[in-house]
C-alpha cells in the first residue's frame, strides 16, 4: 500500500485543528484552577464565545474586533463567575453549573438571527509555503494565527507558571490562599484575574470554532468540548505540557471518525461520535488510581472558597 | 455608612426566603432582558408566566413539566445532600428510558396488566445501572463524579440514536428515527380526559413522601446529613462511605430513570431521538431552588416548569426564543446562590463618625 | 538605631468576644519582650493586628514615633515588621526558593547570595530546591525566619514558635533571637510557656481575657508570680494518685504498619505496645509525626490487618469505629470542630454520632428522638455541659463545653478504652482542669486511656507509661516516673 506522505500531513494537520480549541479553553482553564478555582463552567464560556464571535463577524465584517469581541465576551460572562464565587462566595461547583445553562441558553437566543449565514473566510499564514515540504508542509504552513498562538499557549503557560513571579503568585494561592492573604497577596485580585483569563481564553477557543473551524453558527455546536477540556485538565494533572498531548489524543479521536467512514468501516457512527466520551472516562479512571500523584499536583485549595475575615 | 457584618448564625428564615427573592430578581433581570431584544417586558412575562398556565389544559401541561423535574431533583437531592455531584441525571434518564423502552418494545404485541409494573421496574432500574457507573468509579478508582456522570451524558444520547435509528427503529416507521408505538398495557395511564397530565405525578409525589421521611426520620437520612456536613465525622463515626455513595447514586438514577419512563409511557408512547429536553440538567436547578426539601422541591418544580412551557408560550405568541427558558433557569439559579450570601452576611447601617 | 514600637488604646472586638480590649504597649529595642497569656487570651490578635492580618476597631500603633497605618500585611513588611506565624505561613507544593522569592523584591542571583549570606551567619541550613512539605517544622520554621531576615527587619515577631520545636531546636531558636536582639532587633515573642520567657526574654507583658494584666521586668518575677498574673487565680495543681494498676492486658497492638496514599501523611511504622486495665499510655511527639495517622488507625477509621490490633482477647484490627465501639473503645478526635462535632447541627444530634447497639437511637433504621434526647440530658448533666438546651446548635458551645460535651459523649458508655487525641487544645484553665480530672478518675475506675498530646506537661501528669511518635515510629515503652521532659524532648527529636 502506498501512502501518500502529504495525506499523513494532512490528516495530522486536521487533527492539530480539532485539539486547537481544547487547547485554548484547557490552557484558560488550567491557570483558573491553579488559582484554586473550579470554573465548570467553560462550555458555557466557549459557546458564548462562539456567538459573539460569530455576530461580531457578521454585523461589523472585522475578524479583529470578532475575536478580540469573543474573548470580551468571555471575560463578561467568567465576570459573574468571579463575582458570586470569590465576592459572594458561593459554591464553585454549583456557580459554573449556572454559568454553563446559562451560557447555552443565552447563546442561543443570541444566535436564533445567525443561523444558517455562511460564515467568512480567515486569513491563513505562510500559505506560500504549503507545497515546500513533504510530510511537514501541511502541517506547518497554512494555518491561522489561532492556530499557532494555541500551539504556543501551553508552553507559554508552562513558562508563565515556573519561571515569573506572576505564575509563582498564582501558584501560591491555589496551594494556600491563607498564607498568600496574610503575606499581603491580594487573594481576591489574584483569583479574579485568573477567572476572567479562563473566560477569555475560552472566548477565543469558541471563536476558533464559529470562524474558523466550522465557519457557521449552530447551536450548541460546542458539543460537550468544553466537558473534555476540564478533563483534560485533570488528565494534564495541572501541566500545560500534558495538555498539548491529551488535546491531541482526543482531537485524533475527533478526525478518526471521519476518516474510518470514509474508508468503510463498518462501526456505527453513533458508536465513533461516543468515543471521545468514553476515552475521557478510561482515562479519568487511569488517571485517578495514582491518588499520590493526584494529591501532589492537585492546587491543593481547589475549588475551597476563600473568604477572609478582619 | 452601611457595613457588611457577618451573622452569628445563618438565619432560617432567609433560608426559605431566598429563595422567593431568587425569583423575584429572576423577573426583574428577564424584564430587563426582554426590554433589550426589543419587546415590552410586562407583557412578555405575562406571556412567559401567566398565559401559559391560565387554563385547566395549561395546568396539566404544567404538571406534566414538573412531574419529571421533581422526581429527578429528589433523587439528586439524595446525592448533593450526602455531597456526591451526580450532575449526569440527563444520561441516567436517557438510559433508564432506553432499558424500560426496550423492555416495553418486548411486548409491543401484548396486552396485560403485568407489562406495566416490568417497563417502570425496568426504567428503575436502567437509570440504577447507568448512575453505578461514576458511584463505582468514584469509589474504587477515586475517579471524579462530575466529569463522568457528564460524559455518560452524552453517551446515553448517542445509545439511544443509534437505537433508534438502527435495530430498534420501527420497521413500518419509514426510516423516522423512532420506535414501534407501544401497546397500551405498557403506558401510564392518562389522569383526564383531552389532557396530557398522567400516572407519572404519582410517582413524583411518592418520591417525595419516602424521601421525606428518609431525610428527617431514618438512619440512612441522619448519615447523609452528617457526610454532607463533613465526611471526617462520618468516618469517624464508622458510617460506610462507600456504600452510602453507591446507595445514593443508585436511588438518584431510579428517580432518573422513573422520570425517563414517564418520558416515553405516557402521552408519547415511543423512544424517539429526544425523550428529554434537557430535564436531568434543569433539574439540578430545581434541587438547589428547593432547598434539597422535598417540600421546597415540589414548589420548584412548578416554578421552573413554568419557564419551560412559557418559553414555548412566548416564541408561539411574541416570537421570543424560546431558549429564554434556560436563561431564566440559569438566572435562578445565579440569584438563588447570590442570595445566599444574606444567610451568612447581614447589612448593617453604623454612624459615620465611629 | 533604636526602635521604639508603640501600642496605644488598641481594642478589638469579634461578635461575641472583646479580643483586645484598650491595649497600650511599648517597646524598645535592644530587648526581647514576652506577650504571655492563655489560650484565647487576646495575644494573636494583638500581633496579627501589628502585622497587618487584622484591623483593629480602635487604637494607633506608633513606629518611632510615627503613626503606622496596618492595612495589609504588606503595610507591615514596608515598615519593616517581620512575623514568624505560629501555623506556618508556606505554600507547601511550592519549593523553600519559591517561597522565599515570592515575598522579595530582588533579583533570582541577589536574593540566592543574601540568603546564602543569611544562612552562612546564623547557621541554618536548609536546601533550597526541594518544596516545602519535605522539610521538618523546625526547618520550615527556619524558612520563615530566613524570609523576615531578608528584609532586615526593624521588628520580628514571634508567634508561640516553639509548639513544634524539639528541646534541641528550640535552644538553637533562642540563641538565634538573642543573636538578633544583639543587632538592634526588637523581638516580640509571644507564648503561654512560663519556662521559656524566664528563659529568653527581659521585659514581660501578661494579657488576660482580651486585657494587659501587668508589665514588668523579667528579674521581679518568677514562675509561680507569672503563672498566677496568667490564670489570675491561684492554680489548682492536680495530682495523678499513683496506685497499684492491674496486670491484665486490654490491648496489644502488633506489627502494626500503615501505609498512606497522600503525601501530606505520615506512614505508621511497625507499631508495638500493650496496655493493661487502669492505666493511661501517653504518646508525646511533635505534631505531624503520625499522631493523627495513628488515632485513625488505633479508632479504625483507618482499617488494619485484624490480627495487628487484640482488644479484651478479641481481634478487631479489620473493625471501623462502630464496630469496636460494640468492643467498648471510644474515641475523641483532635479536631472538635471538624470532626469530633458538627457544629451545624444540635446538640443532641451529636450526641447521636456516638451509636452503639445498646443505645437504640436507632431502630430498624429509624431515628429514635427522644431515646437521643434523654440521653443527651443525661451527658449534659453528668459532665457539667454549661447549657440545658439540647437543641441548640454546638457551634454556640464554647470549645470546653465542646469538649465536655465530646468527652461525656464518649465516656457516658462507660467504655474499657478511651482513645483521645489533644483533649485540652486550645482550652481554658478551667475545662482544661475538668478534662484532666475526668481523666484521672476513668483510670482510677480501672478504665484505661490513650492519650496522644502534644503536649508535654499534660502527658507528664496523666501518664503512666510515656512512649514518643517520631516520623511514624514509636519508641519503647517508658514509665513515666522514669520520664523528665529533657529525655521527651531528646526523643521527640529523633534522638536517642
Amino acid at each position: 500500500m502506498i501512502v501518500d506522505v502529504n495525506f499523513v500531513g494532512l490528516i495530522i494537520a486536521s487533527i492539530m485543528a480539532s485539539a486547537v480549541p481544547l487547547i485554548l479553553a484547557s490552557c484558560g482553564e488550567l491557570i483558573t484552577e491553579r488559582s484554586g478555582v473550579l470554573n465548570l463552567g467553560v462550555e458555557g464560556m466557549m459557546i458564548i464565545g462562539a456567538i459573539s464571535g460569530f455576530a461580531l463577524m457578521t454585523v461589523t465584517g472585522s475578524l479583529i474586533i470578532a475575536v478580540f469581541g469573543a474573548m470580551l465576551a468571555g471575560v463578561l460572562i467568567s465576570t459573574i463567575f468571579a463575582f458570586l464565587t470569590q465576592t459572594l462566595i458561593t459554591n464553585h461547583v454549583a456557580t459554573g453549573l449556572a454559568l454553563t445553562i446559562f451560557g447555552i441558553g443565552i447563546s442561543a437566543m443570541i444566535g436564533k438571527n445567525f443561523v444558517g449565514i455562511p460564515g467568512k473566510e480567515f486569513p491563513v499564514l505562510f500559505e506560500g509555503l504549503k507545497d515546500t515540504i513533504p510530510l511537514l508542509s501541511p502541517i506547518l504552513f497554512g494555518h491561522s494565527i489561532v492556530f499557532y498562538f494555541a500551539f504556543a499557549l501551553p508552553f507559554i503557560t508552562g513558562y508563565f507558571l515556573k519561571k515569573t513571579k506572576i505564575g509563582l503568585i498564582v501558584r501560591a494561592v491555589g496551594d494556600s490562599p491563607e498564607s498568600a492573604s496574610n503575606q499581603g497577596i491580594n487573594v481576591r485580585f489574584v483569583r479574579y484575574a485568573c477567572i476572567l483569563y479562563g473566560g477569555a481564553m475560552c472566548g477565543l477557543a469558541g471563536a476558533y470554532l464559529s470562524m474558523i473551524y466550522t465557519p457557521q453558527w449552530i447551536e450548541n455546536m460546542t458539543g460537550g468540548r468544553g466537558w473534555i477540556a476540564l478533563a483534560l485538565v485533570v488528565f494534564s494533572t495541572w501541566n500545560p505540557i500534558k495538555i498539548l498531548i491529551g488535546a491531541m489524543i482526543f482531537g485524533g479521536l475527533t478526525i478518526i471518525q471521519f476518516h474510518m467512514q470514509a474508508i468503510g468501516v463498518r462501526i456505527p457512527v453513533q458508536f465513533l461520535t461516543a468515543l471521545p466520551y468514553i476515552v475521557t472516562i478510561i482515562v479519568l479512571v487511569v488517571i485517578s488510581r495514582d491518588s499520590r500523584k493526584i494529591r501532589l499536583s492537585t492546587p491543593s485549595s481547589l475549588g475551597k472558597s476563600f473568604h477572609k475575615d478582619n | 455608612m452601611i457595613k457588611i457584618v457577618k451573622r452569628d448564625q445563618p438565619s432560617k428564615a432567609i433560608f426559605f426566603f431566598t429563595p422567593v427573592l431568587a425569583i423575584f430578581l429572576t423577573l426583574i433581570a428577564g424584564g430587563i432582558i426582554f426590554y433589550i431584544l426589543g419587546f415590552k417586558p410586562f407583557e412578555a412575562l405575562k406571556f412567559f408566566f401567566i398565559v401559559p398556565i391560565a387554563d385547566k389544559y395549561g395546568f396539566s401541561e404544567l404538571l406534566l413539566k414538573a412531574t419529571p423535574l421533581c422526581l429527578i431533583a429528589i433523587g439528586l437531592s439524595f446525592c448533593f445532600k450526602s455531597n456526591n455531584w451526580n450532575i449526569g441525571a440527563e444520561g441516567q434518564l436517557t438510559f433508564g428510558a432506553i432499558v424500560s423502552g426496550g423492555v416495553a418494545l418486548l411486548f409491543y404485541d401484548q396486552e396485560g396488566f403485568f407489562i406495566l409494573p416490568i417497563v417502570i421496574l425496568a426504567g428503575a432500574i436502567g437509570g440504577m445501572i447507568y448512575a453505578s457507573i461514576p458511584a463505582i468509579l468514584k469509589t474504587y478508582f477515586n475517579t471524579n463524579e462530575i466529569l463522568v456522570s457528564l460524559m455518560l451524558v452524552y453517551v446515553s444520547k448517542l445509545i439511544l440514536d443509534y437505537l433508534v435509528v438502527g435495530p430498534w427503529s420501527n420497521p413500518e416507521g419509514f426510516n423516522f428515527p423512532e420506535t414501534r408505538q407501544f401497546s397500551d398495557s405498557a403506558r401510564l395511564p392518562l389522569l383526564f380526559e383531552g389532557l396530557r397530565i398522567h400516572a407519572g405525578i404519582f410517582l413524583a409525589l411518592a418520591a417525595v413522601v419516602i424521601s421525606w421521611f428518609v431525610f428527617y426520620k431514618t438512619y440512612l437520612g441522619f448519615q447523609m446529613k452528617v457526610s454532607g456536613f463533613s465526611l471526617k465525622t462520618a468516618k469517624y463515626a464508622g458510617y460506610k462511605g462507600k456504600k452510602m455513595i453507591i446507595l445514593v447514586f443508585l436511588i438518584s438514577g431510579a428517580c432518573a430513570g422513573l422520570a425517563g419512563v414517564g418520558e416515553i409511557t405516557g402521552p408519547i408512547g415511543q423512544l424517539h431521538r429526544e425523550v428529554s429536553p434537557d430535564y436531568g440538567f434543569t433539574a439540578i436547578i430545581v434541587a438547589f431552588l428547593g432547598r434539597l426539601h422535598p417540600v421546597g422541591i415540589i414548589f420548584a418544580s412548578l416554578v421552573v416548569a413554568i419557564t419551560y412551557l412559557g418559553a414555548e408560550t412566548a416564541q408561539i405568541f411574541m416570537q421570543i426564543p424560546k431558549y429564554t427558558g434556560q436563561v431564566f433557569q440559569g438566572m435562578i439559579l445565579f440569584f438563588l446562590l447570590a442570595s445566599d450570601y444574606l444567610l451568612f452576611f447581614k447589612f448593617k447601617l453604623i454612624g459615620s463618625k465611629k | 538605631m533604636n526602635t521604639n514600637l508603640k501600642i496605644s488604646n488598641v481594642t478589638k472586638i469579634y461578635p461575641g468576644c472583646v479580643a483586645n480590649d484598650n491595649v497600650s504597649l511599648e517597646f524598645n529595642s535592644g530587648k526581647i519582650y514576652a506577650l504571655l497569656g492563655e489560650n484565647g487570651a487576646g495575644k494573636s490578635t494583638l500581633v496579627k493586628i501589628l502585622s497587618g492580618v487584622v484591623i483593629p476597631d480602635e487604637g494607633k500603633i506608633y513606629l518611632n514615633k510615627n503613626i503606622l497605618k496596618l492595612n495589609s500585611p504588606s503595610d507591615a513588611k514596608k515598615n519593616d515588621i517581620g512575623m514568624v506565624f505560629q501555623h506556618f505561613n508556606l505554600f507547601e507544593t511550592l519549593s523553600v526558593f519559591e517561597n522565599l522569592i515570592i515575598d522579595s523584591d530582588e533579583q533570582r542571583e541577589n536574593l540566592k547570595e543574601k540568603i546564602d549570606t543569611i544562612m552562612k551567619k546564623y547557621n541554618f541550613s536548609v536546601d533550597l530546591d526541594v518544596p516545602v512539605l519535605n522539610l521538618s517544622a523546625g526547618q520550615k520554621q527556619k524558612v520563615e525566619i530566613i524570609r523576615c531576615l531578608i528584609r532586615s527587619p526593624k521588628v520580628l515577631i514571634m508567634d508561640e514558635p516553639t509548639s513544634v520545636l524539639t528541646e534541641q531546636e528550640t535552644s538553637e531558636l533562642f540563641l538565634s533571637l538573642k543573636k538578633f536582639s544583639e543587632e538592634g532587633i526588637l523581638i516580640i515573642y509571644i507564648t503561654h510557656k512560663l519556662k521559656e520567657v524566664m528563659q529568653l526574654c527581659d521585659e514581660v507583658a501578661v494579657m488576660r481575657r482580651g486585657k494587659l494584666v501587668s508589665v514588668s521586668q523579667i528579674n521581679n518575677e518568677n514562675i509561680e508570680s507569672l503563672a498566677n498574673k496568667m490564670v489570675g487565680q491561684d492554680l489548682k495543681t492536680i495530682k495523678k494518685k499513683k496506685e497499684n494498676t492491674s496486670s491484665e492486658q486490654l490491648i496489644k497492638i502488633t506489627n502494626l504498619n500503615f501505609t498512606s496514599e497522600d503525601p501530606f501523611e505520615t506512614n505508621l511504622v511497625d507499631i508495638n505496645f500493650s496496655l493493661n486495665r487502669g492505666e493511661c499510655l501517653g504518646i508525646a511527639g511533635i505534631s505531624g509525626n503520625g499522631q493523627s495517622e495513628l488515632f485513625q488507625v488505633l479508632s479504625g477509621e483507618i482499617i488494619s490487618n485484624k490480627n495487628s490490633i487484640e482488644f479484651n482477647k478479641n481481634f478487631i484490627g479489620n473493625l471501623n469505629p462502630q464496630e469496636r465501639r460494640e468492643y467498648l473503645m471510644a474515641f475523641s478526635p483532635e479536631d472538635r470542630l471538624e470532626q469530633a462535632a458538627i457544629p451545624q447541627m444540635a446538640i443532641f444530634e451529636n450526641v447521636a454520632l456516638n451509636n452503639f447497639k445498646s443505645s437504640n437511637f436507632f431502630n430498624n433504621g429509624l431515628i429514635n428522638e427522644s431515646k437521643i434526647k434523654e440521653h443527651s440530658k443525661k451527658i449534659i448533666s453528668e459532665f457539667n455541659v454549661n447549657t440545658d438546651n439540647i437543641d441548640l446548635k454546638s457551634q454556640f458551645l464554647s470549645g470546653g463545653n465542646l469538649q465536655k460535651l465530646i468527652i461525656g459523649r464518649e465516656l457516658i458508655t462507660s467504655p474499657d478504652l478511651l482513645i483521645c487525641f489533644n483533649p485540652t487544645w486550645g482550652l481554658d484553665v478551667g475545662a482544661i482542669n475538668y478534662i484532666h480530672e475526668t481523666l484521672i478518675k476513668i483510670n482510677e475506675q480501672n478504665k484505661s486511656i490513650i492519650l496522644i498530646s502534644t503536649d508535654t506537661d499534660e502527658l507528664l501528669k496523666l501518664s503512666d507509661k510515656i512512649s514518643v511518635i517520631h516520623r511514624g515510629k514509636l519508641s519503647k515503652i517508658m514509665n513515666a516516673e522514669d520520664v523528665t521532659s529533657e529525655k521527651l524532648g531528646i526523643l521527640m527529636g529523633g534522638g536517642n
